[in-house]
């Protein structure tokens, strides 16, 4: 922890911070520069910030808020007091600092850039485990991917499995019907939105079109 | 499920395509294209009402496919003024019309037509009155940064493509996703590398 904050002590400067509720965590992203994961309040990054580190807030939404400056560096979440994802956080040396620079060459944002979120279909609940370990390892997926910083969770609206490209598929596949499924995963994590999404199977299908139903036999 | 959620229900809706044999093989109603069409406007009226005021609009609703007499919502959704509503697929005339008209999100595909849906998409919105630029883009995709992330850089730049065409929200699967370590490569190589685009 603090070889980590030592390391952006030599970042830069400060531009603003946010909230003063909110605890970083940091996630590993070079090595060098930040070590293990750690956790540390919001209040001490001001005190390293004041001492160097460097970042802005490029998109701030009402619950959360995205901070990046330029280059590219270890990347962190803001965690609310109760442990719900706040935004993502990405931190950069300043160029002077003479490292990170060219670690990962990530581009300066485009003037108007967007934010994209990232967002998990899970379209099946085929897994190796079989079906007696479903909920384990669908509740396991959840909270994973709400801690990797997806924005949402979807999971088709159908009672039938069909093929995706490059694995096998067809009715006699799990297929968890959505409602209670979504219900499931709203009460493992805490911040991600929950959807169905019927559009998926049609991409997956696109270059199986048009063939002799039943269409997972393609 | 939005409010058991908390507010982070999404209604994702759309006319359905491959649920034929399904439907068949459980004895489920399948009505040709044009009805299902019709259907998904009308159930979409029909939810704007329930999600209307305190407990629903509560008038009686005339469609040619569904006819609630009290469309009543107890509890109210606590998202407001409603849920998010994604209207799934590309169709021209028909699926982005409905986006336009309804969806506060469309979700496309990741294909070389994909500008010219979005032109579509602005177009059904300056007839329809309503305002493109508050419909959350979004692509369907699927995500692999390969194994221990060898593949992250790749990934991301083909989300910075998707970009720059006007994708704001990417819903992808993850291949081994119940393998976790998938998940966790995304969260580290991927997803903070994609907010910052």
């Amino acid at each position: 922890m603090d070889q980590s904050r030592e390391a952006h002590h030599s970042a830069g400067r400060a531009r603003r911070c946010r909230s003063k509720e909110l605890t970083l965590v940091m996630q590993q992203r070079d090595e060098a520069l930040v070590g293990d994961a750690e956790t540390a309040r919001i209040e001490e990054q001001e005190q390293w910030a004041a001492g160097g580190g460097a970042y802005d807030v490029v998109e701030d939404l009402k619950d959360r808020a995205v901070v990046r400056r330029g280059g590219d560096t270890p990347a962190g979440v803001l965690v609310g007091d109760h442990g719900q994802l706040r935004g993502i956080v990405v931190f950069t040396l300043d160029e002077e600092a003479g490292r990170g620079a060219g670690a990962h060459q990530r581009r300066q944002p485009a003037p108007g850039g967007r934010l994209v979120k990232v967002s998990l279909q899970i379209p099946s609940s085929t897994w190796p485990s079989g079906p007696g370990r479903i909920g384990a390892t669908l509740a396991e997926i959840a909270r994973t991917a709400e801690a990797s910083g997806f924005d949402s969770l979807a999971v088709p609206d159908q009672l039938w499995q069909h093929p995706w490209p490059g694995r096998p598929g067809g009715p006699e596949r799990e297929m968890l019907e959505a409602s209670s499924t979504l219900a499931f995963l709203a009460a493992h994590t805490s911040r991600v939105k929950l959807l169905t999404m019927v559009t998926n199977r049609r991409f997956g299908l696109r270059r199986c079109w048009p063939r002799p139903s039943p269409p997972w036999t393609c | 499920l939005d409010v058991l959620s908390g507010g982070r229900a999404w209604l994702g809706i759309g006319a359905g395509h491959f649920e034929q044999d399904e439907a068949r093989g459980l004895g489920i109603a399948f009505p040709p294209l044009q009805d299902r069409y019709e259907m998904l406007a009308e159930t979409l009226q029909i939810c704007l009402r329930m999600w209307n005021g305190e407990r629903g609009d509560q008038r009686p609703f005339a469609g040619k496919h569904y006819q609630p007499d009290r469309p009543l919502n107890s509890p109210q959704s606590q998202t407001r003024p409603h849920p998010p509503i994604l209207v799934g697929g590309d169709g021209e005339q028909k699926t982005l019309r409905l986006v336009a008209r309804f969806a506060d999100a469309c979700s496309l595909r990741p294909i070389p037509e994909l500008p010219h849906k979005l032109e579509v998409l602005r177009r059904h919105c300056g007839a329809e009155g309503t305002d493109y630029d508050a419909i959350e883009k979004t692509c369907v995709f699927a995500f692999d940064a390969g194994e221990a992330g060898t593949k992250a850089g790749e990934l991301v730049e083909r989300l910075r493509r998707l970009s720059e065409q006007g994708i704001q929200t990417v819903f992808g699967r993850v291949a081994k996703v119940e393998q976790i370590t998938p998940l966790e490569i995304m969260g580290r190589d991927v997803i903070p590398a994609v907010a910052a685009l």
